[in-house]
């Protein structure tokens, strides 16, 4: 058999290949995540559910939590239309602080919760990477007054909160196996890839 | 007393140039998967080797049709750069690979067996002429 003939039925089977390997291997567009014991804001009977996946230290999350979410609560959430869980994650080293204090603040007092998300978004990026425990409690205290500091520093010194983070990383490799893309947002477990205000909400408007 | 028997020597002669396209096509398919499939994103040092793979099997198979085998020397500096670069990532592995799903020895081995197998082509092409 000459090259010439070698060549194009090589070329031929690994295009085959590829091709079965592109058909076999769609990744699913719709994902089913347990979200209990996870923060939730919202009617519960609210016919749209938005999962929400952000890592404290990527810009994107932030950017996203600081200009699209208040758009997303006022439209949406307000008007009992949407309910959200927001999933913490801490893939980066700068992070792990951030989000282990935001899962003690769950367990201790989930009341304050939201509002520390929105204190971290708008905490300077070096103050959020350089923050220790103390430092993120004393800052927000300044914010919130009725937040049980001593009881959230005294949790921080006796839980690991490794497992929770561990457990959230795995609910985010259910959707991205391999790297994991953020912010992630689901709509009723549709994922949407850009993570805009009119993408979100288009998304929506179509699942109402 | 020389490396390759006769045999040996006709068929390196005549299929060295495909091998080394197969190998480069089978592993920039391999690396498509892994980036494009598995959404498991290449790191910097990937991407270099990525830069040095992908151009290989595009430029080989215009070559091996053609037969023009004096061209071999224009594109050895591809794999020579991704042996090197795949040299670097495996001996001082950079921690920017959340997911390290190919062992970084398997683009060692690929650029090794694509610039030995170019090589064997360039070299076995160069003493026919001389003969």
């Amino acid at each position: 058999m000459s090259e010439k003939k070698i060549l194009l039925l090589s070329t031929f089977i690994l295009s085959l290949i590829w091709v079965i390997l592109v058909k076999t291997h769609e990744l699913p567009s719709s994902f089913s995540i347990d979200v209990r014991n996870q923060f939730t804001v919202g009617s519960q009977s609210a016919p749209i559910h938005m999962i929400l996946f952000e890592e404290f230290a990527c810009p994107v999350c932030r950017d996203l939590h600081k200009e699209v979410l208040p758009k997303i609560e006022k439209e949406y959430v307000e008007k009992n239309l949407v309910k959200l869980t927001i999933i913490p994650l801490a893939f980066l080293d700068d992070s792990i602080t951030a989000c282990t204090l935001t899962l003690c603040i769950q367990k201790v007092a989930p009341l304050a919760l939201k509002a520390f998300y929105d204190f971290t978004a708008q905490l300077p990026y070096e103050d959020l990477i350089s923050f220790s425990f103390r430092d993120f409690v004393s800052a927000f205290i300044e914010n919130d007054k009725n937040l049980p500091a001593p009881q959230i520093l005294k949790n921080l010194r006796e839980i690991s909160f490794t497992d929770e983070i561990e457990k959230n990383l795995e609910l985010a490799t259910k959707i991205y196996p391999g790297d994991i893309h953020v912010p992630i947002v689901l709509i009723n477990g549709k994922l949407i890839k850009d993570a805009s205000f009119k993408s979100i909400s288009k998304a929506i408007h179509e699942a109402l | 007393m020389p490396l390759l028997n006769q045999f040996q020597r006709q068929f390196m002669k005549r299929y060295s140039l495909y091998i080394a396209w197969l190998i480069a096509a089978t592993a920039t398919l391999i690396s498509l998967f892994y980036s494009e499939i598995k959404m498991i994103d290449p790191c910097k040092l990937c991407w270099y080797q990525r830069v040095f793979l992908f151009p290989i099997p595009l430029l080989l198979f215009p070559l091996i049709w053609t037969q023009k085998n004096d061209f071999i020397l224009y594109i050895l500096s591809l794999p020579i750069l991704g042996f090197f670069t795949a040299l670097y990532q495996v001996f001082i592995k950079p921690p920017c690979c959340r997911v390290d799903p190919i062992n970084p020895a398997f683009g060692l081995l690929t650029f090794f067996l694509i610039t030995v197998f170019l090589l064997l082509k360039f070299f076995y092409s160069v003493n026919s002429k001389r003969c």
